[in-house]
Parts: structure tokens; C-alpha cells; sequence
């Protein structure tokens, strides 16, 4: 929806801009007074939105994102790891991670510790029933 | 003469049951200045706990632990107890709280008493600790307390105690993703007959293997 408005807002000054150039052909066309004036306020209209644009394209804007996980994570998992551009950023305790993008990064999640924990606590389990593994119960004297 | 015979077979019951008895409630085997009595409600406690009778157990340890406050093998029972009933029905909200306070106050015990120069010949607690920090998701402790336990691996009562710490801290590298240590561990209990090593040395090589290969 915003980025809709955005380009409507861009084309509404892209006629506007056109129309005032158009009028102002026509006004000069015409040997109206200060017609000239009108045409150069519309070139330098013209201009300055093009200077804008230009400026856009050489220095593109960065962007910034919060990631959070929407539920809970699951108790004792640990977050997936995330990198950008092979480069690993932390996560907070519950998976959040704030994240600067520049045009042509990539960010890769890998949830290999969380499988490292589910796979070890199904190792802890085994080991409570297992006689070489676990507690044992009897060892205390 | 009959008479004569009958009083001496008497005499002889008498003083075998003396002796066996004496034999089987004899002082505390680890700290022998607690004696028969206080040894033999340790012993009872121990016996309850194996049997899952944890609240009688902790009945009988908690007195005994108010007058006698540094016995070492009666707060460790009364630790173990508070573990085992966190995990049973019958838990109770502070159990692991407890069992905790009581593993920390066992082992200070027991480090305190070894600083002294009088060490208690009794290494399982690391193990036992270990295991209930691993089952209680607290890894990073059970680490350095079964690390404890591994350094003193040929003070253990048995092989399968020996499989055990060497198992335990195995899955708990293996967790952290430090699969060279994990696996180093595991090889130590295969070599000593562990059948879950075998299991886990399997899984940590692919683990491994799958790891170096995405790198």
C-alpha cells in the first residue's frame, strides 16, 4: 500500500512537471510576459528531481530490520544462527537480531545448533535409561 | 555333657552374630568418625531413595544433616533424593532447587575437607551432579563438573562409573557442537566396553563429517 502511494505521489509529480513545461511552451508560443521564468522554474523543477533520483541510484539506501521471533521459542533452544554475507551476527537469547542490509546482501539462517540441542537432548534421554550413561543411581555410596 | 554342648553351640551363635552384625553396620566407610547409628540412617535413607520412597528418605536424612551438618555422605544422599523426587509424581515445587543447594553443600563439603588434607576417598558426585545439571538443560555447569569427575576417572568405584562421566560429558560436547572433544571422550568408554559410546561415536563422526562438509 505505501510503496503504491509512493509511485502514485512520483507520477503525479512527473505530470506535474510535464504539464508546467507544456504550459509553458505555450505561453511562449504565445509572447506572454514572463513566460520564461515560468519555463525555467519548471527546467529546474525537472532538474532537481532528476538530481534527486541520480543521487538515489549512486547512493542506495541501506535497510535496516528488526527480526523477533512472532512465538516463543522453544524452552533451552538455542536461536538459529544468522550471517550476512558469510559474516555471523549474534541473536539474543529468544532469536532477536537486528540487521543492517546494503543492496546485494544475502542472509542465510541456519538452524544447526537447534538440531545439535534437540539431537543431544534425545542423547540425554537415552543416557537416563542406558547402564554406561546417566546418573547412576546406585554409584552414591 | 548334653548341656555342655548346647551352651558352647549357644556361645558360638552368639559371637557370630555379633561379629556379622558389627560387620554389617559398621561405621561410616568414608568419613568413620560418624558412627554405626548415624551410618546405618544413612544407609536406611539410601535404601528408601532406591526405592523411590523419597519423602521418608528426606525425613530421615534432614535431621540427621541439622545435627550432624557436615556429613558428607548423608548430604549427598539427601541432594540425590531432592533430584530424583523433582523427577518422580511426588515432586515438589523447590526440589531442584534443593537438590542443587544440597550437591553444591556435599561437594564444598568435600573440597573443603581435601584443602585440609584429609580427602574423602568418594569421586561419584561429580558424576551425579553433572548429570543433574545435564538433565536440568544446565550444560555449561555440567561441563565443569564432570571435567572434575573425568580427572579422577581411575578413583571410580567401577567401569560402569568410569562409562558413565566419560558418556555424559561426551553428550555434553557433543551439544555445544565441540565434536572432536565428544568424540575423543567416546572412544575413551568404548575402550572400556560402553555400548552407548559405540551409539554416540557413530552420530558425533556424522555430525562431525556433515559440519566440515557445509564449511
Amino acid at each position: 500500500m505505501e510503496e503504491m502511494l509512493v509511485k502514485l505521489v512520483q507520477l503525479g509529480a512527473m505530470g506535474l512537471i510535464g504539464f508546467t513545461l507544456y504550459s509553458s511552451f505555450l505561453l511562449i508560443r504565445e509572447n506572454k510576459k514572463g513566460a520564461y521564468k515560468f519555463m525555467g522554474f519548471a527546467l529546474g523543477c525537472s532538474i532537481l528531481a532528476s538530481g534527486i533520483e541520480g543521487f538515489k541510484l549512486l547512493h542506495p539506501a541501506g535497510i535496516s530490520i528488526h527480526i523477533s521471533p512472532s512465538k516463543p521459542m522453544i524452552d533451552n533452544l538455542p536461536p538459529p544462527t544468522v550471517s550476512i554475507g558469510g559474516k555471523d551476527l549474534s541473536m539474543g537469547e529468544h532469536g532477536e537480531v537486528d540487521i543492517e542490509l546494503k543492496p546485494g546482501d544475502s542472509i542465510k539462517f541456519s538452524y544447526e545448533n537447534t538440531l545439535i540441542k534437540l539431537i543431544a537432548d534425545k542423547d540425554v534421554a537415552g543416557a537416563k535409561n542406558s547402564v554406561d550413561a546417566g546418573g547412576g543411581r546406585n554409584d552414591a555410596p | 555333657m548334653m548341656r555342655h554342648k548346647i551352651l558352647s553351640r549357644f556361645i558360638i551363635i552368639y559371637f557370630v552374630s555379633f561379629f556379622m552384625s558389627h560387620a554389617a553396620h559398621a561405621d561410616d566407610p568414608i568419613q568413620p568418625q560418624y558412627k554405626t547409628a548415624d551410618s546405618q540412617i544413612v544407609d536406611n535413607a539410601k535404601a528408601l531413595r532406591l526405592d523411590r520412597k523419597y519423602d521418608a528418605a528426606i525425613d530421615l536424612l534432614k535431621p540427621l544433616i541439622k545435627r550432624e551438618p557436615e556429613y558428607y555422605r548423608a548430604i549427598y544422599q539427601l541432594a540425590l533424593s531432592f533430584g530424583e523426587r523433582a523427577q518422580s509424581a511426588s515432586k515438589q515445587p523447590n526440589d531442584i532447587q534443593d537438590s542443587d543447594t544440597w550437591f553444591r553443600q556435599a561437594i564444598a563439603q568435600k573440597e573443603r575437607l581435601s584443602a585440609a588434607g584429609k580427602p574423602l576417598n568418594e569421586y561419584t558426585i561429580y558424576n551425579s551432579y553433572g548429570w543433574f545439571l545435564m538433565e536440568t538443560g544446565r550444560f555449561k555447569d555440567a561441563e565443569v563438573t564432570l571435567l572434575k569427575g573425568v580427572n579422577e576417572l581411575d578413583k571410580l568405584p567401577s567401569v560402569q562409573s568410569q562409562q558413565r562421566v566419560l558418556n555424559n560429558l561426551s553428550i555434553v560436547y557433543k551439544r555445544q557442537g565441540r565434536f572432536a572433544e565428544a568424540a575423543e571422550l567416546s572412544k575413551k568408554a568404548l575402550a572400556l566396553g560402553s555400548v552407548t559410546a559405540q551409539k554416540n561415536l557413530i552420530e558425533i563422526q556424522q555430525m562431525a563429517k556433515s559440519k566440515s562438509q557445509k564449511q
